[in-house]
């Protein structure tokens, strides 16, 4: 087990590297003087002679890729143009909001999907399973974005039940706060819920025909205990393992909800930053995002290995 | 029932695929969109790209059938044009991960060892990087032509074509047929080549499917946050963004090109999981 | 309470799949007493495993159908009976080994789990302490030191799995066993062993057993009475002496000693029966091995009678039918002496 988690971490420092690296070269791929990029074009020759020595341009790519990297690990992420404060403050402010809705929506998202796959595999053939089947067919074709556009229209346009758009701290009025955060969370969730569903459904059939399924079923057991004892903890790792990966896509979703709910989080930072050419918020949000979702898959991981046996000994 | 299915006729392949009604529909719906597209400049009853100030933000009517946008363009005629882009930056793009992550995961479970290494830790790279704050990065390099949109949206999926075909090729390599077939003397990448074509097809097809409809997802997701195409191209994505403002005066505007992205999508994933059920043995029969 | 632990009668199962329908079982009638150890053999596809499966009711659910004819095992009616009170009989009173030990076990639950899941499902107020011992004790019993049961099933070996699926099967000591091929998956060494265990097991507990098996040899060895399933009926049935003397035989039952090979006999060839298994997608009238049997006449389109040709053996053939019966000619032209050119005009005959 330990060599195991030796082995992912290894690999996840790896990949953690790469990324890094990819996010340093943007800002020297991007067209135009990293300079003017990073300080904005109205900056006197003088100025330009100074940040120029400061990004030590007169360096070797990989020096340079190697300085900025141990600042990025002592937690110096540099100065937002745009924002005109420096970026560890902006992160230190928005990562938090993304992810709290982030986080709620992948337990509603792991919660439900399950459920569903699980009763959709149960009363496999039944209505049951139909309803549950065209669901989620539907639900995993809906844009993410068109979920929260059509969640604006008919509950805050038509019904007028909750809030357009705004985020306000759970510390200040937890009360608005849930009700500014209801219909992102639950956009977010939706379209998710129906891939899991799918996934958990397709899992449990491909187990359900297993033959230690029929072996405990001839032992005499319940069905519910051939169910929860045999096939779901079969059934599950690969689900978890989704779970672990739609960590992305809800990071890749907080962009478009954010934008719509005007919520500050991670994913409007990274619009603002790109549509202002402002590098170093955007590096940091791809280093800090891609590690979170490398810790996550981490976990996951060792989830997994908890789980079967077989995956520990590999 | 292996072997059955290599001698599959194209009819029975057919019959079979079209077994579920529901991938007939699939079927249809992607058909007509993509008749839609191409005969577009036919079908549109006005030019999407025609302001008309006067008669901005009308709601449907019969000479508008969803109304007009800001600028007084006909929305439907724009849905239409939007699909034009749907479609071929979907395509492309799927077209072009496939061909770079198949050649990636042949080359990476060919070789092996440090080649297997590097190539499988920047796979895992890509996957790391959430697809959007990839195709935004990128995007800010490349510019968001259509072209690069292509490219970007391509390059986030390419590690899944490279896994399975990795896992294919590292498969075969260690069976008890290719050994067989390597003792008497054939070389091993022709043996390599002979099986993996009949043994990848499947999955691939099957994959690029699947992939068409969310690679349409993303472009629309990015079109959406106004860093996908670039105005005046009209994009499902983008109408659903420019009309969100106007949801009161025009509801039809933003709601009817999300329509469009969900019924595209819908059509190419039932497409897809219907081509699963009838190309995948193991799952073949079991689903009812 | 009569001697008939189990009495089938004309069951027909079918599976019902989206693109055809598969006649696996057609009119097959068995019994079985308590204690006693039945050998069903038969080829691949003949409907062996779907029958024991049939009398367990674990036919994969909505494909397979029994469609007509009764089970009843131990006074129950395992056809008609309530789930509820089936499952409670599955693990108790009838419990399977399976062909695969590989995939027979669950790969994410330690094996002293799995075996104490039989004993608790059937006893809810079994302490822990009993549990636990009657575990341990079984696992002796099969040979396998019950301090591992902690361990998981991808650490034994095919022949110790094999082992585990027994003890399984056997800790509720059940009134009869159906084993499903059970050495079929495992290397020839291990298979005496197996069977062996299997047959001391039963012998100690008094259990029945069906053994489902295309090995003959296995059959010899193990069981009193003997069934030959073609086609999802059964051909032939008696006590193993009837049929091993090989006096009178079905031709199929022929055909499958024919394609053993023998120590004493001197043969360049081994005789294979000609043609395939009858597509079990298609109802066939008369008797299913009439297109491969060098014997058929126009009467085999008609269905043959089971035919009681010496005490308690059965034969489901025209050649023992009617006038026939006593006919000591039969025998010998079973056995093979008819000429080369009958049997053709025969085959014309049929087609």
């Amino acid at each position: 087990m330990r060599k195991f988690i030796l082995k992912r971490l290894g690999q996840g420092i790896i990949v953690f590297m790469l990324i890094c690296f990819f996010s340093y070269i943007i800002m020297f791929l991007i067209p135009g003087d990293p300079v003017y990029a990073l300080y904005g074009a109205n900056i006197s020759p003088e100025q330009y002679q100074m940040y120029y020595k400061q990004l030590h341009l007169d360096q070797p790519l990989l020096l340079r890729f190697f300085n900025w990297f141990i600042n990025f690990l002592r937690g110096d992420f540099g100065w937002s143009s745009r924002y005109r404060c420096s970026v560890n403050e902006l992160i230190a402010t928005r990562l938090p909001i993304t992810m709290y809705i982030g986080i709620l929506s992948l337990i509603l998202t792991a919660f439900f999907g399950i459920l569903f796959g699980v009763i959709a595999s149960v009363k496999r053939g039944k209505w049951q399973d139909s309803v549950i089947t065209v669901l989620a067919n539907i639900g995993s074709t809906m844009p993410l974005f068109w979920i929260g556009v059509l969640g604006v229209y008919v509950f805050a346009i038509k019904l007028g039940w909750l809030p357009a758009s705004g985020y306000t701290s759970p510390f200040i009025d937890l009360g608005l706060n849930l009700k500014q955060i209801l219909l992102p969370v639950i956009a977010m969730a939706f379209c998710q819920v129906a891939n899991i569903t799918r996934l958990t459904r397709s899992n449990m059939l491909e187990v359900i025909n297993d033959d230690f399924v029929r072996t405990a079923r001839a032992k005499g057991i319940t069905e519910h205990e051939v169910i929860f004892g045999h096939v779901i903890p079969n059934a599950i790792s690969p689900v978890i393992n989704m779970i672990g990966m739609l960590f992305r896509v809800v990071v890749a979703g907080s962009v478009a909800i954010e934008k719509i709910f005007n919520i500050p989080g991670m994913g409007q930072l990274m619009i603002v930053s790109i549509t202002s050419k402002d590098v170093n918020p955007l590096q940091a949000c791809i280093v800090v995002i891609s590690t979170v979702v490398l810790i996550v898959n981490l976990l996951v991981d060792i989830i997994y290995a908890l789980i079967d046996p077989r995956i520990r000994l590999q | 029932m292996n072997k059955k299915s290599r001698l599959f006729s194209i009819r029975t392949f057919f019959r079979r695929l079209f077994h579920r009604r529901i991938v007939i529909l699939g079927a249809v719906i992607v058909l007509i969109f993509i008749i839609g597209a191409i005969f577009a400049t036919v079908i549109a009853p006005y030019n999407p790209y025609k302001i008309d100030v006067l008669h901005s933000l009308r709601g449907a009517s019969r000479e508008h059938l969803f109304g007009t946008d800001e600028n007084g363009r006909d929305v439907f005629s724009r849905v239409l044009f939007g699909a034009r882009t749907s479609l071929l930056i979907g395509l492309i793009a799927v077209l072009f991960a496939a061909i770079a992550g198949i050649l990636l995961g042949l080359i990476s479970g060919y070789f092996g060892g440090w080649v297997d290494i590097i190539i499988s830790r920047i796979m895992d790279a890509i996957l790391a990087i959430p697809n959007v704050l990839l195709a935004l990065s990128l995007g800010l390099v490349m510019g968001n032509s259509i072209p690069s949109l292509m490219f970007i949206l391509g390059i986030s999926t390419v590690p899944n074509y490279a896994r399975i075909m990795r896992g294919q090729v590292m498969g075969i390599r260690n069976s008890d047929y290719v050994l067989a077939e390597s003792v008497m003397g054939a070389g091993t990448f022709r043996i390599l080549l002979s099986h993996l074509l009949p043994n990848c097809f499947a999955p691939m097809i099957v994959l690029i499917t699947q992939n068409i409809g969310n690679t349409i997802l993303s472009e629309a997701t990015l079109s959406f946050v106004g860093l996908g195409v670039n105005p005046p191209t009209a994009s499902w994505g983008g109408m659903v963004n420019d009309g969100y403002i106007y949801l009161i005066s025009n509801p039809v505007y933003s709601l009817a090109p999300g329509v469009c992205i969900m019924l595209l999508v819908f059509g190419f994933n039932v497409l897809g999981d219907g081509l699963r059920d009838v190309l995948d043995p193991k799952l073949r029969g079991t689903l009812k | 309470m009569s001697d008939t632990l189990l009495d089938i009668k004309d069951l027909s199962i079918e599976y019902h799949t989206e693109f055809e329908k598969v006649y696996a079982v057609n009119g097959l009638s068995l019994k079985l007493n308590y204690g006693e150890t039945l050998g069903l053999v038969g080829e691949t596809g003949a409907g062996k495993t779907t029958t024991a499966l049939g009398i367990i009711r674990l036919l994969p659910d909505g494909i397979g159908i029994v469609t007509k004819g009764s089970i009843q095992l131990d006074g129950t009616d395992m056809v008609h009976e309530s789930e509820e009170k089936v499952r409670k009989l599955r693990g108790k009173t009838v419990s399977m080994i399976f062909q695969d030990p590989m995939t027979s076990l669950n790969p994410i639950k330690t094996v002293g789990d799995q075996i104490q899941e039989v004993l608790r499902a059937h006893d809810r107020s079994m302490s822990k302490a009993e549990l636990s011992r009657q575990v341990d004790e079984m696992m002796e019993m099969v040979g396998i030191p019950s301090y591992r049961k902690t361990e998981y099933p991808h650490e034994f070996s095919g022949g110790m799995k094999q082992r585990i699926v027994i003890a399984m099967a056997l800790v509720c000591e059940p009134k009869l066993i159906l084993a499903d091929e059970p050495t079929t998956a495992l290397d020839v060494t291990i298979q005496a062993q197996m069977l062996g265990l299997i047959r001391n097991l039963q012998k100690k507990l008094n259990t029945a057993m069906i053994l489902i098996t295309h090995d003959l040899g296995v059959v010899a060895n193990t069981c009193e009475k003997v069934a030959v399933m073609y086609a999802g009926e059964i051909v032939e049935n008696g006590f193993a002496e009837q049929i091993f003397c090989q006096e009178k035989l079905h031709p199929y039952t022929r055909g499958l000693f024919n394609a053993i090979p023998k120590l004493d006999v001197e043969t360049s060839r081994l005789e294979a029966i000609e043609g395939m298994v009858p597509d079990p997608t298609q109802r066939i009238e008369g008797c299913r091995f009439a297109n491969r049997c060098r014997f058929a006449t126009p009467a085999c389109s008609q269905e043959p009678p089971y035919v009681e040709v010496e005490n308690g053996h059965f034969i489901k053939c025209h050649l023992f039918s009617g006038e026939n019966r006593s006919g000591k000619t039969i025998p010998e032209t079973v056995s093979g002496s008819l000429t080369r050119e009958k049997s053709v005009v025969s085959e014309k005959e049929v087609s």
